[in-house]
């Protein structure tokens, strides 16, 4: 019987990430920055944009809102450590296609929208939209589970995580 | 326990590709490592302790290395701060 509730509840398949930004899901092996492909920060899943609004993936709270403000870094309310980073190589844009919508110790909601980039501006400054999405602390769970797929929505789940 | 300063001087300060190399760098050593910027401190093993110092060109930190190995541990980081930050 409690099997059946945890299953009710949505506990058996681990803690949900919901899709920060809508668009195709990718491997980290195919982002184009060894940061990122190799997996460097922690455990990470890249995702190619068809809009530039990020949302909160989970309730949390902002541990760090880049003065820069191409990428963010959540704690969820179960301790899951999240970079969301915009584009690669956009710290070298200065902020300027960026708005960041949050600072450092706000409370958010899972859905909130906390930042937005501008996809053509960073496009026509050559620099690559991709947003890698990395779980920075990889050691604190059993299993980290990416899902991959085209056209996801902030509605989909990204990621499974066990404790 | 030994330390060193140091004044950051690329133009990006340390964001996640920098933070990221430390992070592992960091990881050769036994000794505890520490990161220090004003009255904030972090353990320099994981990256988003480091990342939430939010350490800019020009800002000072201090490193602290505190265990077995903390000579070499000091060095090496020297090293590193010269070559990448």
């Amino acid at each position: 019987m409690a099997g059946f509730f945890e299953k009710l509840l949505g506990r058996d398949s681990g803690i949900q990430v919901f899709v920060p930004v809508e668009g195709d899901v990718i491997k980290a092996s195919e982002i184009n920055d060894p940061t990122f492909s190799e997996e460097m920060i922690g455990k990470t899943v890249g995702i190619k944009p068809s809009s530039g609004t990020v949302y909160a993936p989970f309730d949390a709270e902002v541990l760090v809102a880049f003065d820069t403000k191409h990428a963010v870094a959540l704690k969820s309310d179960d301790g899951i450590e999240l970079m969301i980073h915009f584009g690669l190589d956009t710290v070298k844009m200065n902020g300027e296609p960026f708005e960041m919508l949050v600072k450092v110790g706000d409370k958010i909601k899972k859905g909130d929208v906390i930042m937005k980039a501008d996809l053509d501006k960073i496009n026509a400054a050559g620099f690559d939209t991709v947003v890698p999405v990395v779980v920075t602390n990889p050691d604190e769970f059993k299993s980290i589970e990416f899902i991959t797929g085209s056209g996801v929505k902030s509605s989909d789940v990204l990621a499974k995580i066990k404790k | 326990m030994k330390s060193f300063n140091y004044v950051i001087t690329d133009e990006l300060g340390i964001h996640a590709r920098p933070a990221g190399l430390l992070a592992k760098e960091v990881k050769n050593f036994a000794s505890e490592i520490t990161l220090v910027k004003g009255d904030k401190r972090a353990s320099a093993k994981g990256v988003m302790g480091i990342m939430t110092l939010n350490v800019k060109k020009g800002d000072t930190v201090t490193v602290e290395a505190n265990g077995s190995d903390e000579d070499s541990a000091i060095s090496s980081l020297e090293s590193f701060f010269k070559d990448n930050l």
